[in-house]
């Protein structure tokens, strides 16, 4: 197993580098990260697990065993600590929300997160996986927002080639389908 | 643009190759020997009159393997020389993973006079007693494209089993596996019969790229530790992934996404789906609960409906009445000349009586 350093910190944030202690996350394909506490707590999973592994006192962080995360490959969750160090140094541990709370419901994604976004399609399906896995909202979040922005171009038919779905529908099917969304054919009320 | 027309320098009718490049390179995966069983490669004589093995892999624009050319006169003999365009394609497929030590199990035709899609169903000869049978067995499902911008194209839709699309185990073959559909050269639209000596020209480009992009790809899956690619398509997300999905969307992309395949069309039904719609449409229901709302409306999504086409009747119905440049100043009725209706007075501090008042 080769230890492989994480992703640098920012220059911004050489004191909390300084002071955070660090853990050592594991990928699928036994690659490991390390990676300061506070940022990889920015996964509700990992702070799950970091609280299960410490117990009540104050662990020996060097010495503690690997977080495995066996459903994540080594480049998704190079790209996910990436993620959650920008938007730790710039925004700060997430804030708890209730999951039916609309009052940041927007379909903007920053001008950061737009660049961080521009991958390919399997890679993107990866990122929202692991996001939804580690449980990192804001990230799943931009990741949904980003396939959702593509769908609003595209017809039945272009969604399915790109995204690769396989019509299972029987002609009975598909002309039930039709009539259950007949009254919003006419789209002249949607705002 | 005639049938064939565009295969004979190997392009498609968009100007690109038919052979649609991986985005990602293929690992370089040195599957295991033990668990495979080594290629069927079916000795035959070819034209220049050699026994050497030669599998469709090896044929040449001259030389087209025997074995496969007693079953296409077979398939000829059988279809009365009426040989479809998913039925070449599936004798090609055939005998490409017969040659890699797959069987065909069965297969699946859908709605035979259309013949939009197939799926056929192979196992590998292999025998291996850590494995079951269905790990290493494969679904290939091919189907007739019909968009219009890619008119006659057969679209290899999928070459994994579907019971890999549901296991959550990202792997390093998965990436080998993101784009899995590849569009196939027209060269058999339109009657095969006139088309076979185009056919045969193009055998050797085809098979190698069905080798690299499926066989391979599923010996690699299969003997990378069994562990199966992530996911091929949207519809592989998890139910939630695909909800958020949903509740970000507009109303019509979310209805065009419902109208692709059964599982989004579920997750379409979802009543957080339409409570997170009705809520992001209408301010009216942030506050209203769940208990409200059936007592109202029976469900959330009878509510969204209810209330969008009250909306829409409603914007109608004022965009009907709409007059422009009517009754901007009511109580002006001419040059000059004011009529002040009864109980409103617009400006009170001002005379009404006073022209210079009147812009």
């Amino acid at each position: 197993m080769a230890a492989t350093a994480g992703p640098s910190t920012g220059s911004g944030d050489v004191k909390a580098a300084a002071v955070a202690p660090k853990v050592r996350l594991q990928s699928g394909d036994k690659e490991i990260f390390i990676v300061d506490l506070p940022v990889a707590k920015m996964s509700k999973v990992i702070k799950g697990m970091i609280e299960d592994l410490a117990g009540e006192e104050d662990p020996n962080w060097d010495t503690l065993e690997p977080i495995p995360l066996s459903n994540v490959s080594g480049p998704i969750l190079r790209k996910v600590i990436t993620w959650m160090e920008h938007h730790y140094k710039n925004d700060g541990p997430e804030p708890e929300r209730p999951e039916d709370d609309l009052s940041h419901f927007t379909d903007e994604i920053s001008d950061w997160d737009e660049e961080y976004i521009k991958v390919d399609q399997g890679t993107l399906f990866e990122l929202i996986l692991a996001s939804n896995y580690l449980n990192i909202k804001k990230l799943r979040t931009v990741g949904c927002k980003t396939v959702a922005n593509v769908l609003r171009k595209l017809s039945v038919e272009e969604i399915r080639e790109k995204y690769n779905i396989e019509n299972d529908f029987t002609p009975e099917e598909e002309e039930a389908i039709r009539k259950e969304n007949e009254w919003c054919e006419d789209q002249d009320a949607s705002k | 643009m005639e049938p064939g027309e565009d295969t004979l320098n190997g392009m498609s009718p968009m100007g690109q190759s038919p052979f649609v490049a991986l985005p990602l390179p293929i690992p370089s995966i040195s599957y295991s020997e033990e668990i495979f069983l080594r290629p069927i490669v079916t000795p035959s004589a070819g034209k220049d009159g050699s026994t050497a093995p030669r599998s469709l892999l090896e044929c040449t624009e001259q030389a087209v393997p025997e074995t496969f050319q007693r079953a296409w006169e077979l398939l000829l003999e059988a279809k009365n020389g009426n040989i479809g365009v998913l039925d070449g394609f599936q004798l090609v497929m055939d005998t490409l993973m017969w040659e890699e030590g797959f069987v065909k199990l069965r297969e699946e035709g859908d709605q035979e006079c259309s013949e939009n899609i197939r799926r056929s169903h192979y196992t590998h000869r292999c025998n291996c007693p850590n494995l079951t049978r269905d790990d290493y067995s494969c679904t290939v499902i091919f189907s007739r494209a019909d968009m219009a911008r890619l008119p006659k194209q057969i679209m290899l839709q999928s070459a994994v089993a579907p019971a890999f699309r549901v296991k959550p185990h990202p792997t390093c073959p998965s990436l080998s596996l993101m784009a899995s559909r590849y569009w196939i050269s027209n060269a058999y639209s339109g009657n095969l019969r006139t088309n076979i000596v185009e056919m045969y020209r193009n055998l050797p480009k085809l098979a190698i790229q069905l080798k690299e992009n499926v066989v391979f790809k599923l010996k690699a899956i299969i003997a990378h530790g069994l562990e199966p690619p992530v996911l091929v398509g949207l519809d592989s997300l998890p139910l939630d992934v695909l909800e958020r999905i949903f509740i970000r969307s507009s109303l019509q992309s979310a209805v065009s996404l419902a109208k692709t395949c059964s599982r989004a069309r579920s997750v379409f039904g979802l009543e957080n789906v339409w409570r997170t719609m009705a809520r992001r449409e209408f301010d009216r229901f942030n506050t209203v609960s769940d208990e409200k709302v059936r007592e109202e409306y029976g469900s959330w999504r009878q509510a969204f409906i209810h209330n969008w086409k009250t909306r829409r009747t409603a914007l109608h119905t004022r965009t009907l009445s709409f007059q422009p440049y009517t009754n901007i100043y009511p109580w002006i009725n001419g040059p000059g000349q004011v009529v002040r209706p009864v109980g409103y007075m617009p400006f009170p501090n001002l005379n009404p009586f006073d022209e210079d008042n009147f812009f």
